[in-house]
């Protein structure tokens, strides 16, 4: 037999979750990116408007309470039966983008309920129009008090791209899982790719916690 | 954009019996892992307040169950620990990971609920003749749960969720149920429609348990 | 006015409606250069990963026959077990090469070709495991993966024995499971004798043996496509009729699965 499915673990092996870290980037700031847009026009439109808020109630709810892996397993197989041709790419980060931005409408809402409604009365009264007062005074101020929430979001989103492999994308997650497959070396090879995922993550944990922590002593008394 | 399919929904009629029994699971997981991980967010919210000798492990701990995926963590224990010849169940390893994952998550609330309550207030419990138990069930535990209450049960439904990455060490809860059933048939839109229903309704069941209990709480505390 | 409006509009919904002009799956697939196969890539020698993490296998290279037979580009996408027919319902991949049983409840959703290659079912434990046979594994932990016609035979066998779930484990892909008998969660599988004769000569698995043949009849596979795509069904099956005559199923057989002379591609008495 001239080929072979096993092997031992090697440096081609650590280089191949490197890979797998580079797309769980890429896979995070594709879909953060585009679950923030999502999540602050959702949540503004909550924020205003009533009706918008009991339209939009349901979309929010269920995507809060159906975990991601089944939500994968669904969309994955509805898009192709309208017969939309999607690359698993574009497909894991709809998903992502659709699940983080239910998440990111409530951030967004929070925060623009954050803002004294005085200081945007005070704003309007400097003879700011509706827009000028929106974007200079409500979406800074908004922005400054969810940031760190933000931030969780897109650690979570991190965490969540673990899913994807469903529906054929690999990431970190699945290419550990190939490298197991391929050197029966659960143990060092899980933590390879667990060290990965802490050093994406950790960093920007700590961050977060510094800037929450600088806030609240700006915001104290 | 054609949507060419249909439902054969009798299919999924004959096996929700299944489906339930591993919504039943799901459930069985949800709450142990809860019942375990609020104890030990306790323990670890206490270590955290301690000397260095204690926060630097728990704090290690914490910053480990939030930055890595918790399905990482669930294989971690399935197949890392199977490395080193340690074997557990399924359903232990999804109980005992999702437990430390809540831990991990709940701790550093624990931690400012700990603080929240003086220690004016636990002196002036004990001054009034409270044991250092009644003065822990009746006096800090109450006031604690105030604070703690909803994180706790947003964990909780977090739990729920996560539970469902079990079915990948081939644990029988509710996605793996369905997974199961929708491989005889293949119905995986109907079957997995079913399923996200499942959950949207066990989650509100949860939160509905929670509100009673929590209600229950709050009285007592005031 | 109120009708015509009305009119026009259930003139739009029946264009909307309307199928496509009706061109068949194998215009799509000249047309887009490309075919694209669902091939799990956790089931080696039928399909795994090489050195280099390229898709290489039986059913890997069925797959780039296809595609030179209709003078076209494969693409082989992963599909674990459980998700080879929800990826294929999902239209994500055109054509199934996944060792998949057809059977007739799963023929309700897709539809086979022929037979393109057969298996027989064996038993696969530690060499440490002092298991015999089938049946010393009666009241033992045993595993499977969910959704294989290998997992119906060892659930067959549990109830055989008049033992219920409680032991058994079906894990997602078949890689789980022969990490979890390795690490000794379960104490035996039911596996295919090509997946057999690879494990236990690798120095990863060398703890596993086979240790003989499970009940039941050899397993033939078939190629599955979408229920719609007549077409190419029938062209696959000409494909496999030509494949197996022209000695390239031998070829590729002994190739990966390292075992001589190919299995009939039939059922006694009858074709």
């Amino acid at each position: 037999m001239n080929f072979s499915p096993y092997h031992d673990l090697g440096n081609g092996d650590v280089l191949f979750l490197l890979q797998g870290a580079g797309r769980t980037i890429l896979l995070t700031l594709f879909a953060g990116l585009i679950a923030s847009i999502l999540g602050l026009a959702l949540g503004w439109l909550r924020f205003v408007s009533r009706l918008a808020r009991i339209l939009t109630g349901p979309f929010v709810d269920v995507l809060r309470s159906v975990p991601l892996l089944v939500l994968l397993i669904l969309v994955g197989t509805f898009v192709g039966i309208l017969g939309i041709d999607l690359d698993p790419f574009s497909l894991a980060i709809g998903v992502l983008a659709l699940y983080a931005a239910a998440f990111a409408s409530e951030i967004a809402r929070a925060g623009f309920g954050s803002v004294d409604a005085r200081t945007r009365k005070a704003a309007r009264a400097l003879g700011m129009g509706a827009g000028q007062e929106v974007r200079h005074i409500l979406l800074p101020l908004a922005a400054r008090v969810v940031f760190p929430a933000w931030l969780g979001l897109l650690l979570a989103l991190v965490k969540d791209t673990a899913l994807v492999s469903t529906v054929g994308y690999m990431e970190l997650m699945k290419s550990s899982q190939v490298v197991v497959t391929q050197t029966n070396a659960p143990f060092v090879v899980f933590a390879v790719s667990g060290l990965l995922y802490f050093l994406i993550c950790y960093p920007c944990s700590v961050y977060g916690q510094r800037v929450e922590a600088r806030m609240k002593h700006d915001l104290a008394p | 954009m054609t949507f060419d399919y249909e439902f054969h929904w009798r299919t999924v009629l004959e096996d929700l019996p299944d489906l339930l029994a591993g919504a039943l699971v799901t459930l069985e997981v949800t709450g142990l892992s809860i019942a375990a991980g609020v104890p030990l967010a306790i323990a670890l919210g206490a270590l955290l307040r301690g000397p260095a000798a204690t926060r630097v492990p728990a704090r290690c701990f914490v910053e480990a169950a939030r930055n890595t995926p918790c399905l990482f963590q669930i294989y971690l224990f399935y197949y890392g620990l199977g490395a080193l010849g340690i074997n557990l169940s399924s359903f232990l390893v999804a109980v005992i990971a999702i437990s430390l994952n809540n831990a991990g998550y709940l701790a550093d609330t624990y931690r400012s609920a700990l603080q929240a309550v003086p220690v004016q207030q636990r002196s002036a419990a004990r001054s009034l003749g409270m044991t250092f138990g009644q003065t822990s069930f009746h006096v800090v535990l109450p006031l604690m749960a105030r604070i703690v209450y909803l994180p706790t049960v947003n964990q909780m439904i977090w739990a729920m969720l996560n539970s469902s990455l079990g079915t990948l060490i081939g644990l029988r809860e509710l996605t793996g149920v369905t997974q199961f059933v929708q491989s005889r048939s293949f119905r995986t839109l109907e079957f997995f429609l079913a399923t996200a229903g499942l959950y949207y309704l066990l989650a509100k069941a949860l939160m509905a348990a929670a509100s009673l209990y929590g209600r229950r709480l709050t009285r007592e505390a005031r | 006015m109120g009708r015509w409006n009305s009119a026009a509009a259930l003139a739009l919904l029946s264009l909307w409606m309307a199928p496509p002009a009706l061109a068949d799956k194998i215009d799509d697939v000249v047309k887009a250069g490309q075919v694209r196969c669902g091939v799990m890539l956790d089931f080696p020698p039928a399909g795994f990963r090489g050195q280099g993490n390229e898709p290489d296998g039986f059913d890997v290279q069925t797959c780039k026959d296809i595609a030179q037979a209709l003078g076209v580009k494969s693409v082989v996408v992963e599909t674990s077990s459980s998700d080879r027919v929800p990826a294929l319902v999902a239209n994500r991949i055109d054509v199934l090469i996944a060792s998949t049983s057809p059977t007739l409840e799963r023929a309700k959703t897709v539809a086979f070709t022929v037979p393109y290659t057969a298996y027989t079912n064996v038993i696969l434990t530690r060499v440490d495991g002092g298991i015999k046979s089938f049946d010393d594994l009666k009241g033992r932990s045993v595993g499977g993966v969910t959704g294989t016609t290998t997992e119906a035979v060892m659930l067959a066998g549990l109830q055989g024995w008049g033992q219920g779930r409680d032991k058994y484990t079906g894990y997602g892909t078949e890689i789980d499971s022969y990490v979890a008998l390795s690490q000794g969660k379960v104490d035996g599988l039911v596996v295919s004798n090509t997946v057999g004769s690879v494990l236990g000569q690798t120095p990863q698995f060398k703890n596993l043996a086979v240790i003989g043949n499970a009940p039941g009849a050899a397993d033939l596979c078939a190629i599955a496509v979408n229920k719609r795509d007549g077409e190419l069904l029938r062209w696959l099956n000409l494909f496999l009729w030509q494949q197996t005559r022209s000695g390239r199923y031998a070829e590729l057989y002994k190739k990966y699965f390292g075992l001589g002379t190919p299995p009939a591609l039939t059922a006694d008495g009858t074709y």
